[in-house]
């Protein structure tokens, strides 16, 4: 018996050990890559993506929207650069794409272009990702003129809000997300409107029109949502307060701690005439707006457009071609950015044409993996390539996929997306509307006090009253909790403010 | 002392010891059983009972702070709304779970057709295999402001379309009708079980005395059934005080406050703001109205049963 167990165990640690040898004699993957560098071919792994080239280009019911722009994109490339191939990664999952990235990056072995969110200050504090800012302050060479990369993108995309907090740009960006009003031009044309709003005011007077014509005249499903706050945000609030507040890191970006020593100094708060309007304005559009002014509404209201009898909503504009593909839509729609306010609207009316939401879309990182194979610069060669005005547009208009919102400037768009490229794409500042900033108990409380001033149960001043107690609240439990954090870096330092 | 007494003494004593030796056996087969209902049943409730005295936010802040959080409880505007709103949902709950499954169970009792009783009981407990979330989901669609069923019967007599729960007046109300008809499967099936105890003889002597149906209605059956009315009114008041399943699947406690519920706000405090501690003495001041409210129940005059 003793015998026995021996036996199993020596034969356990042997398959332990064929366990372990067996990987190493098949070589790591980067001397597999090392190798082809020094062979005939050298290979660039990327994770495409939103644009990951589809395997089967016929459209059907199972692949509606193919892509391959990319692949021929490639092609074209690789014919410029002989022995470097570009090879598309499929992700295994893209629930776990995240977990998938970590691991290949702890792992060493990820793909030398991935998609990451930006702006990446996870993969570059861990030094996982390199930084591209050498090479975006290079021409483009696929550009005739250009001096700068970087110069092509869209301010909003490639600016400080979007920098990682060392201070470094890690991505190139392909493509924006950003909001639009979908709208039926068939209901547009019953109730005699006859061109889009330009201005605020126009914007209310078209929802009346529509309201008289029959038809329900507006509903976003992001109501409960930071986006109204981000519109109002755009509409009434200017630089001059933004830069109030984004003074303790000058990132174009408010950070929480800049928030709450905004709250806390009353630079932002309900006492700000601009609180109150936003308080004001939003009540008044919500009289339009489907099933009356509740932030919750229907589950169902993006369907209701889709059968036309909703006259706009407000969505995303990546929703494009989901609705151009839907059967049920059987009316002509068209899309159309918010207009700005003027001062005949309110007196503290910014002026500026909002752009909302608006964010770099489709960002590609090179990795260490590059680096270390020395592929970088054909990465960002290769990057380059894909960005250029004509390139760009081949790959986020592609005839078959979804129309999306270039990141390079002078990509000619889909003509439905064209009314959306007019938006101030040079802002940079996002100012959401601060809104019990500090607890999520104050944020809560301050949404429900809000519908129940929306729906007339609490009269202005009632709602204001009750929402600076939670407005306070908030921001004394904010100090509370920094203050106590065990990591001393953490804790804010309020001499400062 | 005899060698024969000695002898008899020893092996007595070595029987005691197998005895218990084969007792001992089966205390610890009964272990695990017992461990873990103290990891998972006891243990749970211990650390909430001592996590109601902290400001605590599940991670990294834990300080005691007395009765701090109970003393909050006085000035939380959120929840004497929600208390409000449960004593509604709790009247009308309580008055539909214990009187129309009564009526419900009578009707069936007094069928004469066996095979119908039968049929009656399968129906009545065949619902009881769909998922409660399938029904608050159907509910939500039939709620539902634009496409829902509810607005669409109304459309047909020309009533204008009705926000339900989205309407702060009607949600809380949207809400205690989802039982409708009222009549659960188990509380049915609870009741014919009390009537079916009651003797043949109890009844024909009623009958012989010329009573009729309300009478013996009131006057037998009622007070027959007492013990199941009363575990039934113990079992809904647990059951209205401590959930929050629908509130937070369709309403959220919105629009407002409107139907925010002392469990919900609970769950809110715990999950969502990361306050633990107050959510642990909103969970013991809930547990000691429970312990209160069905001790008072226990109360209720005894039962002729009993």
């Amino acid at each position: 018996m003793q015998l026995d167990v021996s036996r199993a165990a020596a034969l356990c640690a042997s398959l332990l050990i064929v366990a372990i040898l067996l990987p190493m004699c098949g070589g790591s993957e980067t001397a597999r890559t090392d190798q082809s560098r020094d062979g005939v071919g050298r290979i660039i792994r990327m994770v495409a993506h939103t644009y990951m080239p589809s395997d089967d280009m016929e459209v059907s019911e199972q692949n509606p929207f193919p892509r391959g722009a990319i692949r021929v994109l490639a092609k074209h490339w690789e014919r410029q650069h002989p022995g470097v191939r570009i090879e598309f990664v499929r992700i295994p999952d893209q629930t776990a794409y995240v977990s998938w990235v970590r691991t290949q990056c702890t792992g060493g072995t990820v793909a030398e272009i991935i998609f990451w969110w930006p702006p990446g200050d996870e993969l570059g504090l861990k030094e996982w990702v390199i930084p591209l800012d050498d090479y975006l302050d290079r021409p483009n060479r696929y550009v005739s003129g250009n001096e700068r990369w970087r110069d092509l993108f869209l301010p909003v995309c490639l600016n400080p809000p979007w920098k990682a907090r060392d201070g470094h740009d890690y991505f190139v960006p392909v493509d924006v997300f950003m909001t639009a009003v979908f709208y039926n031009k068939d209901i547009f044309a019953e109730a005699g409107i006859e061109r889009l709003p330009e201005t605020w005011d126009e914007f209310i007077d078209v929802q009346e029109r529509i309201r008289q014509a029959g038809y329900e005249p507006f509903w976003c499903p992001e109501m409960r949502s930071h986006w109204p706050r981000s519109l109002f945000g755009q509409l009434l609030f200017d630089k001059e307060v933004f830069e109030q507040l984004d003074v303790l890191e000058t990132n174009g970006r408010i950070e929480g701690e800049e928030a709450i020593r905004g709250a806390s100094l009353g630079i932002t708060g309900l006492h700000e005439p601009r609180f109150r309007e936003y308080l004001r304005l939003m009540k008044e559009w919500s009289q339009y707006w489907k099933g009356g002014p509740s932030l919750g509404g229907s589950v169902e209201s993006i369907n209701l457009f889709l059968l036309g009898k909703l006259a706009m909503v407000w969505q995303g504009a990546w929703s494009l071609s989901q609705m151009e593909a839907d059967p049920y839509v059987e009316f002509e729609f068209g899309l159309f950015a918010f207009p700005p306010m003027t001062k005949d609207t309110s007196p503290v009316a910014s002026g500026r044409k909002p752009l909302i939401n608006a964010s770099p879309g489709t960002c590609y990182y090179v990795t260490q993996s590059a680096a270390r194979n020395g592929l970088a610069d054909l990465c960002a060669d290769w990057l380059m390539f894909l960005t250029t005005p004509e390139n760009c547009e081949e790959l986020t208009q592609e005839t078959t996929a979804i129309k999306i919102p270039p990141a390079v400037v002078g990509t000619k768009v889909a003509a439905v997306l064209e009314p959306i490229m007019t938006y101030d794409m040079s802002l940079l500042e996002d100012l959401i509307i601060p809104w019990g900033d500090g607890s999520p108990e104050a944020l809560d409380n301050c949404n429900r006090l809000f519908e129940l001033f929306l729906m007339d149960e609490l009269d202005f001043e009632e709602t204001v009253s009750r929402m600076e107690k939670w407005w306070e609240i908030g921001i004394e439990e904010a100090i509370r909790i920094n203050q106590r954090l065990s990591d001393e870096q953490g804790r804010w330092d309020m001499a400062k403010w | 002392m005899g060698y024969g007494e000695v002898v008899d003494a020893a092996s007595s004593t070595k029987a005691d010891i197998v005895r218990g030796i084969r007792a001992c056996r089966f205390y610890v087969y009964l272990l695990p059983t017992f461990v873990l209902l103290g990891v998972f049943c006891f243990y749970p409730p211990i650390l909430g009972f001592l996590g109601s005295f902290y400001e605590w936010n599940g991670a990294n802040v834990k300080i005691w702070n007395g009765l701090d959080n109970f003393a909050k409880m006085a000035h939380d505007k959120v929840l004497i709304a929600s208390i409000g709103n449960l004593i509604k949902l709790a009247t009308f709950t309580l008055i539909t779970s214990i009187t129309v499954p009564l009526l419900a169970a009578e009707l069936i009792f007094n069928l004469r057709s066996l095979r119908a009783k039968y049929w009656y009981r399968v129906l009545l407990v065949a619902p009881m295999v769909v998922p409660g979330m399938v029904t608050l989901l159907l509910w939500q669609f039939i709620y539902d402001p634009n496409v829902g069923l509810l607005n669409a019967v109304l459309g047909v007599f020309n009533v204008p379309a009705q926000r339900w729960l989205n309407d702060p007046h009607l949600a809380l109300y949207c809400l205690m009708f989802m039982a409708f008809p009222f009549v659960g499967g188990i509380t049915v099936l609870i009741y014919l079980a009390g009537l079916n105890s009651i003797g043949q003889e109890v009844f024909d002597a009623a009958k012989i005395d010329g009573a009729r149906f309300w009478q013996r209605f009131f006057r037998i059956d009622v007070p027959l059934v007492m013990g199941q009315i009363k575990l039934l009114l113990i079992l809904s008041i647990i059951g209205v005080l401590k959930g929050y399943g629908a509130q937070l699947i369709l309403t959220d406690g919105g629009p407002g406050y409107s139907t925010m519920v002392p469990g919900l706000h609970m769950y809110h405090q715990a999950f969502e703001f990361d306050h633990l501690g107050y959510a642990c003495a909103l969970g013991l001041a809930l547990f000691l109205v429970i312990i209160t409210l069905t001790y008072l129940s226990m109360k209720i005059r005894k039962p002729e049963t009993e």
